[in-house]
């Protein structure tokens, strides 16, 4: 047990950039000392929510070498789906939900099948498939509108005491996925294929198969995530996904995950989501305009990603 | 020494024909079936009047994709060039004010701009090994908030007549915008063909590592494609700003995936070492006239969207599979 | 047990024209351990990938226990028993030992892998090849040796019935091999029929039951390993009369080109005196992987080195880089021309006038049109390189003319020195004629040539002087008349890595 323990490095539990996380929470919290409290905690906790699955989803993607540009766009259209769909049909809010996430899934598909079977870049792909289904979300629902059903709203507003009850949820399968990815054979292929294609290969793994199963997953994710949207705004917004694409990337890459393949962090990926939710609750706590945020988390993904790759080519 | 075979003595015509079906010729064929189907839609559409409308929109593209060719040749890509563009439209505003006293310092400094975003971007690719879409991604969110600080959300001042002119303007009829499109166009196919860095950035692009065996400065070339890029973006905004009259934050959106659009669809090919300037500037006419006719279809801005991201992978599907064979 | 448990019938491969196997046949029984002797581009690693499944033979097949088998994939190899350990690693940095071992068969529960069992049986593996490392350590932190453990170990975990081993000791110190040798003499008792690729004679010696022999993709005998000797062995490996093949060699020589002392390339290469003269060859040779790539790559200055003095024509110069070392009048043609050599994708013209560019300007910054054309025409006329056209893409051309655009580029700058490895690898026969011309012809314009080859009858035709090297340091020097390939093969392998100085290279 102890040689097992000794083997879990602190690196693979919340990822090598954990020191990053760690400063950017310290300054969070001595800018703004009330976000420590109750409400502040839950709505970041609320916030992040979302950008922990699109974060997740992310983060499986890379850690087989491909890239999802299309994640907030997929998100925009799950999220103005659903919220047509129950403005027109308020009883059906179950069905739809099922609905929703088979037409994440289903788009994830596309997405595998092109980035696994035709040659082409996944980057490419992907962003094609975002700038189309923005199309989309834009043709469905031009302006922000519609409505959801009062119980479809109480999955954002649950709460467990300070802690709301869908990001606990989220939490605890992020945490089954983390064990799972070094538990099972499915995650320990991953693993393979990323980090040694070839020899994934020569063992026997089904790279393609794998990797259109993950953008499965990362559509299916990213689905989830503009339903948690659906509910917590309580209507539908074309560009509500927008800015996750970008943000997915930064969290996967805050949270440990490598464009040189074969690293992943699930845990600490969540823990950069909350992180990156915690800086925007600051930023909009002290009434920082939107596009200082941008400024800010362009500069946070290109210092974390050249943290890593300083590490990586030292050791 | 029979040297030649008789491939190399296949006749002028039959060179012309097989050129339309290499990836950069392919979009003529795409702009010439276009027209076909507008001409049939309509009767003045494909007038020369509409045309050279729809070539006047499409000149600041046109610019902002010859450095966006430069860095995908690379192997690389450019997702900041539209965050330079809104940056550049708001600097000249602010600092000009409508009046042409400090035109020159201004434009040349824009410019500089360009160039020190370039600049930043190259370093990061070519030093630090920063894949070039995340790193410019991230330069793109920076510019973008910092064209918001600098105007405080509401850009002030104006463009003056004179930038107005060139955007707007047209001598002897034609548009001076695309004239100026064309010019640049001929500087970056001279620049890629016929100096030693285009030389160079073109042979580094098809192989890094025989580039470097080669004595090819690769960090140097790599970084010098961004620069290029970022004064071709800042070019691209002097136009469009002058196009528009005024410095606006969202001048510049769209810019990045359309130049990326027009640049594959002009046959440059993802991973680097091929293509073609004036196969982007063709891309970037037949998106311009797709959108026009799109519209002119009352096709919505979202319709428009799904068709470019459609096209966007035909383009690059039919790259991988038909001609990197 | 059978006689002929692994049998090969008449298999053969081309590459573009090229022969890497013609007509192989011969068989190894079970329970016996069988050398695969041969040259450089003998044919052996076609021979093992065609086995292992990542290739398929033009003609012939294989049988295992009599039964014909083709495997299309190497995972079919696998599951046959056909196991093979590559030269290069197949592992995954980011797993432990005992994953990366049962790597695609790992034993689960409801998806969930048995953690004690692989661990008890990777455990159990380790222990049996002496390896001390746990199985719960990642394969990234262990060293090359430990790598090449796990290695074994991934191919000991399966049910094997046929071992390929290719190189298998390159990255071991003495008691690994010894522990190697033990696992393979059990293995050998189990009725298990392996295939030994290695150059180092002691090993054969100590190891293999017979040998086969190899050369330029023919099978040219198969002996019990008390009946030969090295230097018979030598004698089948290279064989051949030199005859007529190789131009005359240079008969004098001009003033040093090139002087180098104190040349060190970390613990890899250690030389204290290389010289090369105007107008001459020196070959290097050695076994592979004793410092020789690491020799060629300092010269050119594609690799960092420390030296106490480089002098060209007798004037000091600093290589740092690749363009110093163009710059100085050093030319390089790299082994692997497609990975290095050639833009595959661009024209032949574009690859030929890459590394001259800046000797055909106009106006002090325009590339010339007219210039280069003269200049490619000229190249293309003088290498012989037979083109459609200069706007034909280099990866359209057969391997002979490629290698002669990564002649025409290096030529191009006009180099003074000219280093070279491999030069004729993957080159058909005429070709190979022909480039052995064109470097004749250079050094009767007083060109000095650093030839690295793994090929000894291409040292011994094309070499004024042989340098031999072995552990990264130069063993022995010959000039002709001692020169032979059982000099050189003798001075190679008496200075073969012996026990303990593996352990300092390590």
């Amino acid at each position: 047990m102890t040689a097992a323990l000794r083997n879990i490095r602190l690196r693979d539990v919340v990822g090598a950039p954990l020191f990053l996380l760690v400063v950017l929470l310290l300054i969070g919290v001595a800018i703004e000392p009330a976000i420590t409290g109750e409400r502040a905690i839950r709505n970041i906790l609320t916030t992040a929510t979302p950008l922990i699955l699109a974060g997740i989803a992310q983060s499986l993607v890379i850690l087989v070498g491909g890239i999802d540009l299309s994640i907030g766009a997929i998100i925009s259209v799950a999220n103005v789906v659903a919220a047509a769909l129950m403005t027109a049909y308020p009883d059906m809010t179950v069905a739809i939900v099922f609905g929703v996430l088979a037409l994440g899934a289903g788009i994830g598909l596309v997405n595998g099948v092109l980035c696994a079977f035709s040659g082409a870049s996944p980057f490419i792909i992907t962003l094609a498939m975002g700038i189309a289904l923005q199309g989309v979300a834009l043709q469905i629902m031009y302006q922000p509108g519609g409505t959801v059903a009062s119980g479809f709203r109480q999955i954002a507003r649950a709460n467990w005491g300070a802690l709301p009850v869908t990001t606990v949820i989220v939490v605890a399968l992020a945490l089954l996925l983390a064990v799972a990815i070094r538990r099972t054979s499915w995650g320990v292929s991953l693993i393979a294929i990323g980090g040694n294609e070839a020899s994934a290969r020569l063992s026997g793994i089904s790279v393609k198969r794998q990797t259109v199963l993950l953008y499965v997953i990362s559509g299916f994710l990213a689905a989830c995530a503009g339903l948690f949207l659906a509910s917590r705004i309580s209507s539908g917004d074309p560009l509500v996904g927008e800015p996750v694409t970008l943000d997915s990337i930064t969290v996967a890459v805050l949270g440990g995950s490598s464009f040189l393949g074969g690293s992943i962090s699930v845990v600490g990926t969540t823990v950069a989501a909350i992180v990156l939710a915690m800086i925007n609750t600051v930023l909009n706590l002290k009434d920082v305009s939107p596009f200082y945020q941008w400024m800010l988390k362009g500069a946070i993904l290109i210092l974390a990603l050249s943290l890593d790759l300083l590490r990586r080519r030292k050791g | 020494m029979a040297l030649v075979s008789p491939a190399a003595s296949t006749s002028a015509p039959m060179k012309m024909l097989r050129f339309f079906i290499t990836p950069s010729g392919a979009v003529w064929i795409a702009i010439a079936i276009l027209l076909a189907v507008a001409a049939l839609a309509s009767d003045n559409f494909v007038s020369g009047d509409h045309l050279l409308n729809v070539a006047r929109h499409a000149a600041a593209l046109c610019i902002a994709t010859v450095g966006q060719v430069f860095v995908i040749m690379t192997g690389g890509l450019d997702l900041s060039n539209g965050a330079v563009i809104t940056l550049v439209s708001v600097v000249a505003s602010q600092l000009l004010g409508g009046s042409d006293q400090y035109l020159v310092p201004v434009v040349l400094l824009c410019l500089a701009m360009g160039a020190a975003v370039g600049l930043f971007n190259g370093l990061i690719v070519a030093k630090l090994g920063i894949p070039p879409l995340i790193g410019t991604l991230g330069t793109f969110g920076i510019l973008k908030g910092a064209a918001y600080v600098l105007t405080g959300g509401a850009p002030k001042g104006g463009i003056p007549e004179s930038i107005r002119y060139v955007g707007n303007g047209t001598i002897a009829g034609f548009p001076i915008s695309t004239l100026c499109a064309l010019a640049f166009v001929a500087f970056g196919a001279f620049l890629l063909s016929r100096t030693i860095f285009g030389r160079q950035l073109v042979f580094l692009g098809a192989n890094p590592s025989a580039a470097r065996l080669s004595g090819v400065p690769v960090a140097r070339i790599i970084i010098l494609a961004y620069v290029f890029s970022g004064v071709s973006a800042a070019f691209a905004g002097l136009l469009a700003v002058g196009y528009t009259g005024v410095g606006s934050l969202s001048l510049g959106e769209g810019y990045n995936l359309d130049s990326i659009t027009a640049a594959v669809i002009g046959g440059t090919a993802l991973t680097g070492g091929s293509g073609s300037v004036v196969g982007g500037a063709a891309g970037v006419f037949f998106l311009a006239l797709l959108t026009s006719f799109l519209r002119f279809l009352g096709l919505s801005y979202s319709g428009q969207l799904i068709v470019q991201g459609a096209i966007l992978a035909a383009a690059v599907i039919l790259q991988a599979r038909v001609f990197r064979r | 047990m059978s006689d002929n448990f692994l049998e090969f019938r008449n298999v053969s491969k081309s590459y573009g024209g090229v022969h890497a196997l013609e007509d192989v046949s011969f068989s190894v029984p079970a329970g016996h351990v069988r050398a695969l002797l041969g040259e450089n581009g003998a044919g052996k690693s076609t021979l093992i990938r065609v086995l292992a499944g990542t290739i398929g033979a033009d003609r012939g097949t294989i049988a295992l226990d009599g039964v014909e088998r083709a495997f299309a994939t190497p995972l079919e190899a696998l599951e046959a028993g056909v196991v093979t350990i590559y030269q290069e690693f197949n592992l995954v940095p980011q797993l432990t030992v005992a994953e990366n071992i049962f790597l695609g068969w790992l034993p689960t529960t409801a998806g969930w892998i048995d953690r004690g069992s692989i661990r008890a049986r990777a455990s159990e593996i380790l222990k049996r090849i002496g390896a001390t490392f746990s199985p719960d350590a990642r394969v990234g932190d262990l060293n090359v040796a430990g790598q090449q453990m796990v290695e074994i170990a991934k191919a000991l975990s399966r049910d094997v019935k046929v071992l390929l081993m290719d190189e298998p000791t390159a990255a071991l110190n003495d008691a690994e091999i010894e522990a190697l040798f033990r696992i393979i003499r059990q293995l050998r008792a189990d009725g298990v029929s392996i295939l030994y690729v290695s150059h180092r004679m002691a090993e054969i010696f100590a190891i293999a039951d017979s040998v086969t022999v190899l050369k330029d993709g023919r099978h040219v005998g198969t002996e019990p390993i008390s009946e030969v000797t090295t230097e018979s062995l030598v004698r089948m490996m290279i064989g051949r009369t030199l005859g007529e093949f190789y131009p005359p060699k240079a008969t004098d020589f001009g003033a040093p080109v090139l002087e180098i002392g104190g040349l060190s390339v970390g613990k890899a290469l250690q030389v204290e005196k290389l010289v090369l003269r105007k107008g001459e060859v020196l070959g290097i040779a050695g076994l592979e992987g004793q410092g020789q790539r690491e020799l060629v790559q300092a010269i050119s200055g594609a690799r960092s080195f420390e030296a106490d003095t480089f002098l060209i024509e007798g004037a000091p110069v600093r290589i740092r880089s690749i363009r110093d070392a163009i710059a100085a009048g050093i030319g390089y043609i790299p082994d692997d021309r497609k990975r290095d050599g050639l833009a595959l994708i661009r024209t032949s013209a574009e690859n030929l006038a890459i590394g001259s560019l800046a000797r055909r300007l106009r106006f002090g910054a325009v590339v010339s049109g007219s210039a280069e054309r003269r200049f490619v025409d000229d190249l293309v006329a003088a290498l012989r390189v037979k083109l459609s056209g200069p706007d034909q893409r280099a990866g359209d051309l057969s391997g002979g003319n490629q290698q002669k655009l990564v002649f025409g580029k290096v030529l191009g700058a006009k180099p003074k020195i000219l280093v070279m490895a491999e030069p004729t690898r993957g080159v058909d026969v005429g070709a190979k004629r022909e480039i052995y011309e064109i470097i004749r012809e250079l050094t009767r314009s007083g060109v000095g040539v650093v030839l690295l080859s793994g090929e000894l009858p291409e040292i011994l035709g094309m070499s004024d002087r042989v340098l031999v090297m072995a552990n990264g340091r130069i063993v022995a020097e010959m000039t002709d008349p001692e020169m032979s390939e059982e000099a050189i093969m003798t001075a190679a392998t008496a200075e073969a890595p012996e026990a303990g100085v593996m352990d300092d290279a390590a």
